[in-house]
């Protein structure tokens, strides 16, 4: 398949990719790079610190905000949350600004170990009786010990910097591992990458998230918010009671293609649905995860139809955006990201983008165990256009 | 001759038992009357081929008390529809007020034919279709719509030109076509637009491209009948009556063979007959669950005598009626009768029915395949026409040798009831049948003459298990029981009384649509007080299992109904690794469903289906057709498929999708969709695709003990849905949700 793929020529970078005294995340530590063997990264943050699961709201030509899951103590991945830097353009590039917490584990309760895999769009919604202008959908766990089992909340805001409020004390989509079997808890990931779409530019939205069922195969599935009210009157939802979305005609190297890992936009008037999923099957070599990000899209009737031999089909955007297109060819030792995985649609506030043959999106790359030791703290953004220029 | 069976009862007796009322309750002329129903009606009339006459031609004949002007007509459309999905030949004759005639006389071959043309009901289109054979030759392909017969390339008959039209007659050439069925709509004189067709399309006169759809709407049209005119078969029979129309043989002549050879109808009608209600009151036999079973015989069932007639035989007139009552479901039996000259003919085939009147005077069909008559749980009068006794092959039968005399079914000497003994035969011991009645039937007179009344007997039990029934009339008095040849089966047999818990039966399904949804089974059984040990044995007895160890009870539900809970044994204690470790149920036909088994134009299966448990439980759903005598089986058998769901108890819909078996959500209860495109042929024969122009015969639900030990699923609903439905969208109004469709928004079926 010819590739449509127009590498941004320039990414800013807020931090020098060297060593250097001034570390990005923390002014006591020192700044150690990351093992850029690719396309520079949206930004770089000291190797010890990973940074993925992007969100990117663009909320004018010049001003966007990327939330990412990163660690909170150097080179530990225990105690993980939700990033925020906010991006503007000038000169013809994005520079960002230092990270801030978006969201941090709880006190206590179902998302009190980690939180992570952020998505934010803008609407209009009303929580508690005060208004918020953004809404984030995230994943959780009770534990620090890994993100196994995971659960989606909401949370509101006014303004996309923050802060944030969470939505109650308890998910929204909610996972358990005592659904699946009497012979005891069948833990896996459980629901994840939630995925945010506004239908209406205001209260109407729809929530995408990876379902993992221990006896079926992984899925995609999404429901309808109509979020009008309260938000204090939702009532949650069992992640195995969504709708299922469509995988048809989605092709990659396994024998059950579904949109797992993905992010999802509309375009601007409605009709068509884009996605970033990752590529299956996943990498066996450590760390396991996709090697490549494919890019779709669909009628967005996909959405509405149930599915059937008549029912409409994903198209194939970009097959896959793996190592070579991530590699930088006129540089030594810069052939690409061995593990590419977790990508976004860069769009409006509402998850919306102007073209659906023209945008951009971005990724996570990261070292494997063989290249660096410290691999799982390797983990950067990249951000690349997608049949064109990218037109908000 | 089939050699005769004495009484070979043990001879110790240790109890006798009466049973059978004081007088008859089947006396001739007492409550035994023939039963008719409608049963389908058509929008025009129905031609159906039923003999083959030597003549190949039955015509039916429309003439004109004042001859028709032929005016600028230039084709006679003739507006049809093919019910049977066979080819449906017809000729055409035209003939004027001066006795010319002319007719489809092409005769031809598929490579040498006359060219007229076809609309297909319901598009714009015009395609060719051929003569030949003397006939417009319209083939199997060929669903209906109207075919336009150019008159200019008819077979001069006699005569001259055509001057006026006097008589139009279509022909069916019933001797060549014997699947031969179709509607009549209506015949025309149709006036086209002059065209040429050409490999680009079509042309006008003037060599200007047209399309069929302007072809057809510049085409001028002049009823000279319209058939949907006729209202009713009286109304069909008082137009023959008034020689408006006219049944006639292949030279045009008025025929009075007419009948025998093709039926004409408005609506068909289904005759049955009711030989009362006392059908519930005769002898019960049944099989030996631990009796001795045949596995080496070529043939494997067992027989007993119902009736012998052999010092003086029976006329057989059109049919033999037997008052009975299956007890238990899917009892499958056979009745052989045996001649004069000793031979045996058997009723019933790889396919077919035959019709039930059940104790409500409803009339059914009792399916028949595996040369088995299957009859659902109930009672009621089976009517087997004499002519669908056919001859049993010789040395088919171990109770009788049955050489071949004339194969032809003369006069009746003894009637048997037979059952299956073989080993292999798990549902065998379960069937239980009482016969009550049996009488022949003449159709002309409508006379019901009962040759046997199985109500009035004593029953001697023996020593051996076994039994003898003596009955009270004399004719009747060499009933006896065992009564085979086959010495080793003969303590198979059990005889009594019918207990009440065999006499019950299954709910009336209430509603029979649910919007686009055909219910094919409730689940239910009418729950008249009984215990719960009763009310489980009695949906016991629709509803079996095999396979792993699995269990079928009633679950009680508001109003008197049931639900089926089908539990699954426990895989610590009672796994036997059979059929791979998984446990099945079977869902039978439900006879007061019309047409259960014909699932063509449905999308797929839905299940009303509730899953107690909290925590994810598995299944699998295939159906079974009988195709040319073999069992073909489809299941759901693509991984990642989609389930679609509506819980009754929130009203949320949502999907998930399926492994290589389907995983019902924790504590989930309502209806489940799965499309027909997710099944897969999984029997080792049988057409990879889905053919539903036969016959659904059952449906089989499976389970894999392991990963379902001591799990129960509830069903309280089977059907087929119709229409395509949309995802729950609360954003506006995309089309019909399951809810929707079920509401019968979508449009009801």
């Amino acid at each position: 398949m010819k590739k449509m793929v127009c590498r941004i020529a320039a990414v800013a970078l807020l931090c020098f990719v060297t060593v250097s005294a001034a570390a990005c995340s923390n002014e006591t530590e020192e700044f150690v790079s990351k093992p850029v063997t690719g396309i520079d990264a949206m930004f770089d943050e000291s190797l010890g610190y990973y940074n993925e699961h992007p969100c990117v709201v663009q909320v004018s030509e010049t001003e966007r905000y990327v939330y990412y899951t990163k660690n909170a103590a150097r080179s530990e991945n225990g105690s993980e949350y939700i990033a925020v830097r906010q991006g503007t353009f000038q000169d013809g590039t994005w520079t960002y600004g230092e990270p801030a917490a978006a969201l941090s584990p709880a006190q206590s309760g179902w998302d009190s170990g980690r939180v992570f895999q952020a998505d934010v769009i803008g609407g209009s919604f009303t929580y508690e009786g005060d208004s918020y202008a953004w809404l984030m959908a995230y994943a959780g766990t009770g534990t620090q010990s890994s993100r196994d089992g995971a659960q989606i909340g909401l949370a509101v805001a006014s303004s996309p910097a923050g802060p944030w409020t969470r939505v109650g004390s308890a998910p929204f989509v909610t996972w358990s591992a005592s659904d699946y079997t009497q012979y005891g808890e069948l833990l896996t990931d459980g629901v994840n990458e939630p995925s945010l779409v506004s239908y209406n530019r205001a209260e109407q939205v729809i929530l995408f998230y990876s379902l993992y069922n221990p006896n079926t195969v992984d899925s995609c599935k999404y429901v309808l918010l109509d979020l009008s009210g309260d938000l204090n009157a939702l009532t949650s939802v069992k992640g195995e009671r969504g709708n299922l979305l469509s995988s048809k005609g989605i092709r990659d190297m396994s024998t059950t293609p579904a949109c797992i890992a993905a992010d999802f936009a509309l375009t601007a008037d409605g009709e068509t649905l884009l996605a970033v999923r990752d590529y299956y099957p996943l990498e066996a070599m450590t760390p396991a995860g996709a090697a490549a990000v494919q890019v779709i899209s669909a009628p967005a009737a996909i959405l509405t139809e149930s599915i059937s031999a008549s029912s409409p089909s994903w198209t194939i955007v970009n097959d896959r955006i793996n190592a070579l297109d991530t590699a930088v060819w006129t540089e030594e030792g810069k052939t690409g990201y061995d593990r590419i995985y977790s990508g976004c649609v860069i769009g409006d506030p509402y998850g919306r983008v102007a073209d659906a043959q023209s945008f951009s999106v971005a990724f996570t790359s990261s070292a494997t165990a063989v290249a660096t030791q410290s691999y799982a703290f390797t983990p950067m953004i990249h951000e690349m256009a997608i049949g064109g220029e990218a037109d908000l | 001759m089939l050699k005769k069976c004495a009484a070979v009862a043990a001879a110790v007796c240790i109890g006798v038992a009466v049973a059978g009322s004081n007088a008859s309750v089947f006396a001739d002329g007492g409550e035994n009357k023939f039963v008719y129903q409608e049963s389908s009606g058509y929008e025009g009339i129905c031609l159906q081929v039923v003999g083959a006459p030597e003549d190949n031609y039955r015509k039916i004949g429309i003439r004109f008390e004042d001859a028709r002007s032929l005016g600028d007509n230039d084709y006679v459309a003739v507006s049809f529809r093919n019910l049977s999905g066979a080819n449906i030949p017809f000729s055409l004759t035209v003939m004027d007020s001066e006795g010319n005639k002319w007719k489809t006389g092409h005769n031809g071959s598929a490579e040498d034919y006359n060219t007229h043309w076809y609309h297909p009901e319901g598009t714009d289109d015009l395609t060719e279709v051929k003569e030949y054979y003397a006939c417009m030759y319209l083939t199997s392909e060929i669903s209906g719509g109207e075919v336009f017969i150019d008159l200019s390339k008819l077979t001069r008959v006699a005569g001259e030109a055509l001057k006026d039209v006097y008589m139009v007659s279509i022909g069916l050439p019933a001797a060549y076509n014997p699947a031969e069925k179709m509607e009549l709509l209506s015949v025309e004189l149709a006036d086209l637009p002059a065209f040429t067709a050409t490999e680009d399309g079509f042309l006008d006169a003037e060599g200007a491209p047209v399309t069929a759809a302007e072809i057809l709407n510049g085409t001028q049209r002049t009823t000279l009948y319209d058939f949907t005119q006729v209202e009713s078969n009286a109304d069909l029979q008082a137009r023959f009556d008034a020689y408006e129309l006219l049944k006639l043989n292949s030279n045009d002549e008025v025929t009075r063979s007419f009948d025998s050879y093709v039926s004409i109808s408005k609506s068909e009608s289904v005759r049955g007959v009711s030989l009362g209600a006392a059908c519930s009151e005769g002898v019960r036999f049944s099989l030996d669950r631990n009796g001795t079973w045949v596995s080496d015989s070529a043939d494997k069932f067992g027989y007993i005598r119902l009736a012998d007639f052999s010092d003086a035989p029976i006329d057989a007139s059109d049919a033999l009626a037997v008052g009975m009552s299956a007890l238990y479901n899917k009892s499958a039996f056979r009745i052989i009768i045996v001649d004069e000259d000793g031979e045996a003919f058997r009723a019933g085939g790889n396919e077919g029915s035959f019709v039930f009147t059940e104790k409500d005077g409803t009339l059914t069909q009792m399916p028949t395949y595996y040369n088995c008559i299957w009859p659902e749980k109930g009672e009621g009068t089976l009517l087997l026409p004499y002519t669908a006794f056919s001859f049993v092959p010789e040395g088919s039968l171990d109770i009788a040798q049955n050489g071949k005399a004339d194969g032809v079914l003369t006069k009746i000497s003894e009637i048997y009831l037979s059952m299956d003994m073989a080993a292999t035969s798990g549902e065998a011991p379960n069937r239980k049948i009482a016969v009550a009645a049996i009488a022949d039937v003449e159709y002309a007179s409508e006379r019901i003459r009962v040759i046997a009344d199985l109500t009035q007997y004593t029953k001697t039990e023996t020593a051996s298990g076994s039994a003898q029934v003596n009955f009270a009339e004399p004719r009747n008095s060499t009933v006896v029981a065992p009564c085979s040849t086959n010495a080793a089966t003969n303590a198979n047999w059990r005889l009594g009384t019918p207990t009440a818990q065999e006499l019950a039966v299954r709910s009336d399904i209430e509603e029979k649509y649910l919007g686009d949804v055909k219910v094919l089974d409730n689940f239910s059984v009418r729950d008249e007080g009984y215990s719960d040990d009763d009310l489980n044995a009695i949906i016991g007895d629709y509803y079996t299992t095999y396979g792993e160890a699995s269990s079928v009870s009633a679950v009680r539900l508001d109003g008197g109904m049931t639900a089926l809970r089908w539990t699954i044994g426990n895989y610590q204690s009672e796994f036997a690794n059979v059929s791979g470790g998984y446990a099945g149920l079977t869902v039978n036909p439900v006879s007061s469903v019309d047409d259960w088994g014909d699932w063509s134009g449905a999308k797929g299966i839905t299940l009303h289906i509730q899953n107690p448990q909290p925590y994810e439980i598995s299944f699998n759903v295939a159906f079974q057709q009988s195709i040319d005598g073999n069992t073909v089986s489809y299941r759901m058998d693509y991984a990642n498929s989609p389930v679609y769901a509506l819980d009754v108890n929130t009203g949320e819909e949502f999907s998930f999708c399926t492994a290589s078996t389907i995983y019902l959500p924790p504590l989930f209860d309502g209806w489940i969709r799965i499309d027909f495109s997710t099944f897969r042929r999984y029997s080792a024969t049988g057409p990879d695709e889905i053919d539903f122009s036969k016959d659904v015969v059952a449906v089989k639900i499976t389970s894999y003990m392991y990963d379902n030990s001591d799990v129960s699923f509830i069903f309280s609903g089977l059907g087929l849905y119709y229409n395509s439905f949309t995802v729950d969208w609360i954003f506006g109004d995309t089309g019909s949700t399951i809810a929707d469709n079920m509401s019968g928004k979508g449009g009801a079926v």
